[in-house]
């Protein structure tokens, strides 16, 4: 029997599951293998750690049983695959441009936000505009103006419209996230009716892809 | 009723008791939130995952077959929901985003630097993000092992029942999860506690 054959055994005595037996013939081994011994020793120390620092759980919602569903109304699973379909588009709509490279001047192209989001998207395309202002004004100057221009340099704005761009990915990533989350909770309360849609929605979306030809 | 077993109150939601439904989901709501939420990378999924265990339950209750335990049959329903709800994630997620770069973003490692914070409950706070990461990073197979054993405490032979798998798979995929998550927190620089 070598070292390896012994995985097995070494889980079940750190989880005190083997029999007595079992357990003097993994002792008499560890005796005489230092090896084993160290790997032991790690694995008790990962399940310390586990253990020690288990990630907190919230404590569960409440679970309302309403009672058996049955078969679902038609006008249930219609509005429900409506929204799924909705949900679809407004990801569509937005798809071509998360995938376009960032625009190098003009203002951000943004989706729609919700209310509270406005004001922030209306803040953030002043300051763009802003700053895109005095990009052009400073490229228009001769160098050595540059120098002696008031506060903002060049760098600063590169890095500010890059802080910019990087926010915008942010937003880009929580709105797809939130687009997948409410597609599988759709999914999970439809059952499998959502494949067929699934299809032409991958279809919609390689069609929006300029490098794809339908054969 | 509170006295009753689990599987009397199975065999009573069959003869169409719900009441007896609702002590099942107020004895097990805690415990199978806690295994699900510990599969599952958001408290939104773990949630929806548990009305639908249970609603399958109520569903199902004349396909538990007697002599068998409810616990076995209730985690075998929620782990196939769990599973089934992973892969349409990663199905929605690839077909919206760029690929898995996108969809792996949720699960970006923590910050591994603890030099500077000023107290314990940070460093711990830390440590258990590292180590819900660190769990995130094992295969999929090997995570519900761990969580079965590590957090929920069942016996090898439990787990096994409910994966559908011989004892010493379920041994070995255990020391191939606790290597994993060893070495994803050494990796990161995460000190063992």
């Amino acid at each position: 029997m070598t070292c390896k054959d012994w995985n097995e055994d070494w889980v079940a005595h750190l989880y005190s599951e083997l029999d007595p037996e079992q357990e003097r013939t993994l002792a008499a081994h560890l005796d005489r293998c230092a090896s084993c011994r160290a790997t032991l020793d790690e694995l008790s120390s990962v399940r310390r750690t586990l253990r020690e620092a288990a990630p907190v759980v919230p404590s569960a919602p409440r679970v309302v049983v309403l009672g058996a569903r049955g078969r679902r109304p038609p006008w249930l699973l219609a509005a429900s695959l409506a929204a799924a379909v909705l949900l679809v588009g407004a990801a569509l709509v937005a798809w071509p441009r998360w995938t376009e490279p960032a625009p190098s001047s003009g203002t951000a192209d943004l989706r729609p936000a919700e209310d509270a989001d406005r004001e922030t998207i209306a803040r953030m395309e002043a300051t763009i505009r802003a700053l895109e202002e005095r990009l052009a004004r400073l490229e228009t100057k001769p160098p050595r103006e540059t120098l002696v221009s008031p506060a903002v340099s060049k760098q600063e704005l590169a890095l500010a419209l890059d802080h910019l761009t990087r926010r915008f990915d942010r937003e880009r990533a929580r709105d797809l996230e939130s687009v997948v989350q409410a597609l599988t909770a759709a999914e999970l309360r439809t059952g499998s009716r959502l494949d067929q849609t699934r299809e032409a929605v991958h279809l919609l979306a390689l069609r929006q892809d300029p490098r794809f030809t339908e054969n | 009723m509170s006295g009753s077993t689990d599987e009397d109150l199975v065999r009573a939601v069959r003869s169409g008791d719900t009441d007896s439904l609702g002590v099942l989901v107020a004895r097990w709501e805690q415990p199978l939130f806690r295994f699900v939420y510990r599969l599952m990378p958001r408290s939104e999924d773990a949630r929806d995952i548990c009305q639908e265990t249970f609603l399958r339950i109520l569903r199902s209750a004349d396909r538990f077959r007697d002599g068998s335990r409810f616990s076995t049959w209730m985690y075998q329903i929620a782990l196939n929901l769990c599973r089934d709800h992973l892969r349409r994630r990663q199905r929605w997620g690839r077909l919206l985003t760029d690929g898995p770069a996108a969809t792996e973003r949720a699960s970006a490692a923590p910050s591994r630097s603890l030099e500077g914070d000023p107290g314990q409950a940070i460093e711990r706070d830390e440590t258990s993000r590292a180590v819900q990461w660190a769990l995130a990073q094992i295969p999929p197979g090997q995570r519900e092992v761990l969580v079965l054993k590590e957090f929920e405490g069942l016996k090898f032979r439990e787990i096994a029942e409910i994966l559908g798998c011989p004892e010493s798979t379920v041994k070995s995929r255990m020391y191939g999860g606790l290597c994993g998550v060893r070495k994803a927190l050494e990796r990161h620089g995460f000190r063992e506690v």
